[in-house]
């Protein structure tokens, strides 16, 4: 019953949605779709809450236990019930000025700066793998150096005229348009077959052990 | 001697790279920027709107898009207001609501005479995401639930009276960073319903992007930061973007510096 | 009642794939042939890889990426993420879950749960390990890089729907010295993940994965019908690129309905 009972519900909800999103001109269709979605994002909210407790748990463990670094876990627990607190007594909309103070001025530049980091994290990455140990290696060596150098300025100054920037046009309109696109058909095909099997209870491997 | 060539510390690379986006930043050559094909079909396809036309924005991005869509919003804003044009600006990333505001308030310290909720309403970040779209299809206020990023009700806004659902855009344009996005459009709104509809990508997605553009799904792309640099000059009002350029160019040629030291110290030792 | 605008032929393509996809699973079920799956070099080093943090004594860390439930390369990621747990359970090695969204980590601490049990060792599962980090996608990645870092995995296994928080993991990973299996279906990250990581899944290969695994002819036969559904595209694509070079748009606008 532990499985059955969510592949049934998975099988009536999951054929909802599909009718819902195909299907127009049945009032009682769309009424029933649009309270699912509406149940989607009280449910993904409410989770938050499920979250909340997990790290809890996890980091009021690490300092009762005095593990390395465990002042950081008390710092998070501090940023993170401060900011629930805030938001929820104090601020009360997302438009009270401190709060928007909080967001822009703290959680953005964070957010930002994580996602600068990625400037190291490519430069890194190329120097490790960009080497001529094969033909295919060479291949993906010199299509990334033209694009590096077609897709600057820099690149029609070092070279001369515009060669270097069609070069670098031709590899992302052909070769990888056309690979992004085999790619992203297997892919489609593959989730819909994935959808499918589970919408029907072939695949159980999310519902936890190995579905027999 | 090579074995240190093909295996330089990460360290290094990481602080000559710093090194050398501070110069470029600090220091601009201000190196020439001819705006590419995609990046035109944008701007003309904008050029070509007649006046009054209501173009919906979606500010589908957070905090980290800013540097490469940033100025790409701001100079679509311009570019529209120069044109009497109006926008709608929503968006399914949470930070939605205040990049809109950020991209709105830069450009209208030059267009004083413009006016909230007549020629532009921020309605900010809805939850959804897919479903979003798909409930604005039939109403946009009630997707919105009636209320826009500053609790004005939207109802009182008289841009709003023209803009009911989605289908009333003459034009969709997303700025965006992953997912929803692009693709959301597409599926729901601009294939099904013939709507034009623009992208400003950040740079790794250009390479996804490219078959939508060929397929006519997308009419044409300000694609990274380089496609921002291009409008910037294309509008007139050269920004971060174009001073971003150097950046991006002296940071590309360290990377193949560094590819091709790689390169030597690789072919040395593996010959030994 | 009738269809909604522009999703007319797409709907037909797909109850047409439906059709395909459950004669071939019905025809596997009663024993038909199926032809054999090429190697996918990046599931057979699952084992390898959890292999590694028993000798070493390290744990593995497995991300299923930072898409929802209904994204299908999470739950394709999940189905993976039970089979690495059964190895792990196994060899008495550590397993850490790291998750980023909410509805998400519930399931994944079920399905780690429901593998140490299994595997009858329903004691050795530390629930610590399957971890919520932050819905915030950078906080998540910040939050990887330090579990990296600290607690040292010998094997990071990233399987899902990942975007730019990706070469970040696969770097961290690479100078925590873990072997890195990686896989997604977003095709912009998927460079990032061959540049950095040991071993790729790319693209469909996620989603065979459970098939592959498990060999399971059912599933196996499903893998047939994905095949078939790639040869009526093939198809489709050349008709319409002769059709279109004659400027004949039938077939486009039959799509377009």
């Amino acid at each position: 019953m532990k499985k059955e009972v969510p592949i049934v519900m998975g099988f009536i909800l999951g054929i909802s949605i599909i009718a819902g999103v195909f299907v127009t001109g049945v009032p009682w269709l769309t009424t029933w779709k649009n309270l699912l979605d509406e149940w989607f994002l009280v449910v993904q909210a409410w989770a938050v809450a499920v979250g909340v407790v997990n790290l809890t748990q996890i980091h009021s463990r690490r300092v009762s236990q005095k593990r390395e670094g465990w002042f950081y876990s008390v710092w998070l627990m501090i940023c993170m019930f401060g900011m629930i607190v805030f938001g929820v007594f104090i601020a009360k909309s997302p438009q009270n000025e401190g709060w928007r103070w909080m967001y822009n001025q703290l959680i953005a530049p964070m957010n930002a700066t994580v996602y600068s980091t990625l400037v190291f994290y490519i430069g890194a990455a190329a120097y490790r793998a960009f080497r001529v140990r094969n033909l295919e290696a060479t291949v993906l060596l010199v299509a990334a150096v033209i694009l590096m150098l077609g897709r600057v300025p820099l690149g029609k100054v070092l070279l001369g005229g515009t060669w270097i920037e069609k070069t670098a046009d031709w590899i992302l309109n052909v070769p990888n348009s056309a690979g992004m696109r085999g790619i992203q058909l297997g892919a489609t095909l593959g989730a819909i077959a994935t959808a499918l099997r589970i919408l029907v209870g072939i695949e159980r491997g999310h519902l936890g052990g190995t579905g027999e | 001697m090579w074995e240190k060539l093909a295996s330089i510390d990460r360290r290094v690379i990481y602080a000559l790279m710093i090194f050398v986006l501070a110069l470029a930043l600090l220091r601009p050559i201000g190196l020439a920027i001819v705006p590419s094909a995609e990046t035109k079909k944008v701007y003309d396809y904008i050029e070509s709107l007649p006046p009054g036309s209501i173009v919906y924005l979606g500010f589908d991005f957070s905090a980290g898009g800013i540097p490469e869509l940033m100025p790409a919003a701001k100079s679509v804003i311009r570019q529209g207001f120069k044109k009497d044009l109006r926008f709608v600006a929503v968006g399914m990333w949470e930070m939605a609501g205040d990049m809109a505001d950020m991209a709105f308030n830069a450009v209208l310290k030059d267009f004083p005479n413009k006016k909230y909720g007549v020629d532009w309403v921020n309605i900010g970040w809805k939850p959804g995401g897919e479903v979003l779209l798909q409930k604005m299809l039939t109403s946009v206020n009630e997707a919105a639930v009636g209320v826009d990023f500053y609790q004005n009700k939207l109802d009182d806004l008289p841009l709003m009276s023209e803009f009911k659902t989605l289908k009333d855009a003459k034009m969709i344009i997303t700025f965006v960073t992953g997912t929803p996005g692009e693709k959301e459009y597409i599926r729901h709104v601009t294939s099904p319903y013939k709507i034009p509809f623009a992208i400003s990508c950040i740079s790794v997605s250009v390479p996804e992007i490219m078959p939508l553009i060929q397929s006519g799904q997308i009419l044409g792309g300000i694609l990274g930061m380089k496609g921002a640099a291009e409008y910037e000059v294309l509008v007139g009002a050269p920004g971060s973007a174009t001073a971003g350029m150097d950046a991006q160019s002296f940071s590309h040629a360290l990377i193949i510096l560094f590819i091709i030291l790689g390169n030597i110290g690789y072919i040395r030792t593996r010959k030994k | 009642m009738h269809l909604a605008k522009g999703n007319v032929f797409s709907f037909w393509l797909g109850v047409l794939f439906a059709i395909v996809l459950f004669v071939l699973i019905s025809r596997a079920r009663k024993g038909m042939k199926i032809p054999p799956l090429y190697k996918v070099p990046g599931l057979d080093a699952l084992d390898e890889a959890i292999g590694r943090c028993t000798e070493m004594g390290r744990p593995v860390h497995f991300s299923p990426g930072i898409g929802s439930v209904d994204n299908a390369q999470t739950l394709a990621a999940l189905s993976i993420l039970g089979y690495v747990a059964r190895q792990c359970a196994k060899y008495d090695t550590d397993l850490i879950a790291t998750n980023r969204i909410t509805v998400v980590y519930p399931i994944a601490e079920e399905i780690v749960k429901q593998a140490y049990i299994e595997e009858g060792k329903p004691d050795a599962f530390k629930p610590e390990n399957v971890r919520f980090i932050s819905e915030d996608q950078f906080a998540y990645a910040s939050g990887v890089t330090g579990i990296m870092y600290r607690e040292k995995p010998a094997a990071n296994i990233l399987i899902g729907a990942f975007w730019a928080e990706s070469l970040i993991f696969a770097e961290v990973g690479a100078t925590a010295g873990a072997i890195q299996i990686s896989g997604t279906a977003n095709t912009h990250q998927i460079p990032f993940f061959v540049a950095a990581c040991d071993y790729a899944l790319i693209g469909e290969e996620i989603f065979a994965a459970s098939a592959y695994l498990t060999k399971d002819p059912v599933l196996m036969g499903s893998l047939v019908a994905q095949d078939w559904g790639k040869m009526l595209a093939a198809v489709l694509i050349i008709i319409g690129a002769v059709l279109q070079t004659f400027k004949i748009t039938a077939l486009k606008d039959l799509m377009g309905k």
